[in-house]
Order: structure tokens, then sequence, then C-alpha cells
């Protein structure tokens, strides 16, 4: 007897998959970590040799890393969107 | 657990229009918006120029040169019509992020919210843009040198994706790990105080940045273009 793959089963590997699908997206989460960091850690020594322009400088770092924050904030969107939304379940066509 | 990008539909009006849960938490921010500025303005009214300000007053005065001073720092003097457009949407968005915190779902997590404040960026980008004429508008694409246009258009359809994920992204999650963390402690409510901590981080911290983040991205987008 040739081994089928019912509808359950089918759907179980689709829900599986994207389950490490989205693991696997949120790896992306370490580009971000480290861009951030950077640019924090060089406002830090800006911020030590100029206190006087701390203000300007928080305000330029932080939008700094709002720009580089989106990578992240795609794959989150994307992780998010395999576990609750699902949107693979349709191709099985069941 | 079900997660929805657009809240859950309370009424359906003749199939086209669909008032979600998020839209009435909307109209409630706006309501209270439009309250405040009417009797913050009411307070301006009929009131002797060489008058000092005194109670109240000083607040509504410190808010709005809060937001004066941040427009003509980041866009310059020449800019200063915009005050009353950022000054609204650093409100609302202020208020809508911190709605966390009173127990709704904040309507910034919803991404047609973001999608439509994103838009309305978008929109005044392209306006600043076209002022010097379609051959000017048409020439920018161009910069700095002509094959680089397709990069160019795409980099200008990106940038409001970028705002809407930016914002709808950062609120999900904070309100997906808000959720999660009540639902593990419903067994065992009496200890409800220990997620408390955690809203100052996912509602007021994420939600007070986001604002600036948003405002100041689209003050850098429009200043870019002039």
């Amino acid at each position: 007897m040739p081994f089928e793959i019912g509808p359950l089963l089918a759907k179980a590997i689709v829900l599986c998959g994207s389950a490490i699908g989205g693991g696997i997206a949120l790896i992306a989460g370490i580009g971000p970590g480290i861009g951030e960091g950077y640019t924090a850690g060089k406002a830090c020594e800006a911020v030590a040799r100029q206190p006087e322009s701390e203000g300007m400088i928080v305000r330029t770092m932080l939008i700094g890393q709002a720009v580089s924050e989106t990578t992240g904030i795609y794959s989150l969107f994307f992780a998010l969107a395999l576990l609750f939304f699902n949107p693979l379940i349709g191709y099985l066509g069941l | 657990m079900q997660v929805s990008i657009g809240g859950t539909v309370l009424y359906r009006l003749f199939n086209i229009i669909t008032i979600t849960d998020m839209v009435v938490v909307t109209w409630g921010i706006m309501l209270f918006l439009s309250i405040l500025a009417y009797f913050g303005g009411r307070l301006f009214k009929n009131r002797p120029i060489d008058k000092p300000p005194e109670g109240i007053e000083n607040v509504v005065e410190a808010i709005y040169d809060l937001i004066s001073g941040f427009v003509v720092n980041s866009m310059g003097e020449h800019n200063k019509k915009y005050i009353s457009y950022f000054g609204t949407l650093a409100a609302f968005l202020l208020v809508a992020n911190l709605s966390g915190l009173v127990g709704f779902r904040p309507p910034t997590s919803d991404l047609h919210t973001t999608a439509a404040l994103a838009i309305l960026t978008f929109i005044l980008v392209q306006k600043t843009a076209f002022r010097g004429g379609l051959l000017s508008y048409l020439k920018g694409f161009a910069e700095p040198f002509f094959p680089l246009l397709p990069l160019n258009i795409i980099g200008e359809v990106a940038a409001p994706f970028s705002l809407t994920f930016r914002l709808f992204g950062n609120l999900l999650s904070g309100y997906l790990i808000m959720t999660i963390v009540y639902t593990a402690l419903v067994k065992i409510w009496p200890l409800f105080f220990l997620a408390q901590p955690l809203h100052f981080y996912f509602d007021v911290f994420a939600g007070v940045i986001q604002t600036l983040i948003f405002v100041s991205l689209s003050m850098a987008y429009i200043t870019n273009k002039e």
C-alpha cells in the first residue's frame, strides 16, 4: 500500500514548516541588534567628546536606530504572519 | 491564540465599510483630543496679549512651545505651517500608543491605522517634491545619474512601507507580549502585578520613542525633498 498524505497530515506539515520558518526569520534580529548597539556606542563616544550637544546626538541616534531597525521589524512581521495568519495553508487547496 | 492585523469586526456598513474595535478606540481618542483642544484653545480666546500666562495656560503654552520648537529645529523657520499637522500627529500617536495602559489594544497596532498615517506623510512628501513643477519632479528621480532611476523609485515607495511596518511591528509585538504574559498569569491571577513593570517598557517607553521616531522621520522625508 503506497503511503498517502491525508489532509490533516498535509496541514500539520504546513503548520510545522511555518513555525520553523517563523523562527528562522527572526534570526534577522541579529543585524539590527549589532547595528543599534554600534550606533549607541558611537553616540556615547560623541557625548563624551561634546557633552553640550547631547540632545542633538540622542535625537540623531534614535532616528538612525529606527531606520536600521527596519529590517528587524520586517522579519518580525514575517514571523508573525507565518505564525498567526498562516498564509501557506491556502496553497493546499483543501 | 488568534491575532489579527486589524482588530475584530463589530459592524459592517453596506458590506463595504467595516467598523472594527480599533476604529471605535480611534474615535474615542479623537473625541478626547478634540475636547482637550477645544478647552485648550478657549483659554486663549479674547485674552489680552500682554497678560502673563497663569495656571493651566502655562501647560498649554509649554506643549505648544515643545512642538513648535521641535518642528522649527528639524525643518527650519520657513516650515512653520507644518506645526499644526505634526502637533496633531504627535498628539494622536502619543495617546494611541499609551492607550494600552488603560486596557485597550493600541489602535496603532492595527495595520490600517499606521498605513493611513504613512500615506498622509507620503502625500505630503510628494507634494513637497512637486513644488518645483513636473519637470524637476521627474528629474529628481534620475539623481544623481539616470541608471539609478529604478532604485530611486523603489526607495520612494519603500519609505511609507517602512514607516507603516515600523510603528505597526513595534506596537503589535508589545501588545502580543503583554497578552502572552497575562495569559500565562491567568491561572495564578494574584501575581498579575508581576506583569505591571512590563507596561513601562512596552507601552510607555516604546510608545513615546515610536511617536518621536514617526514624527522625526516624516519631517526628515519632507525636508529631504526641498
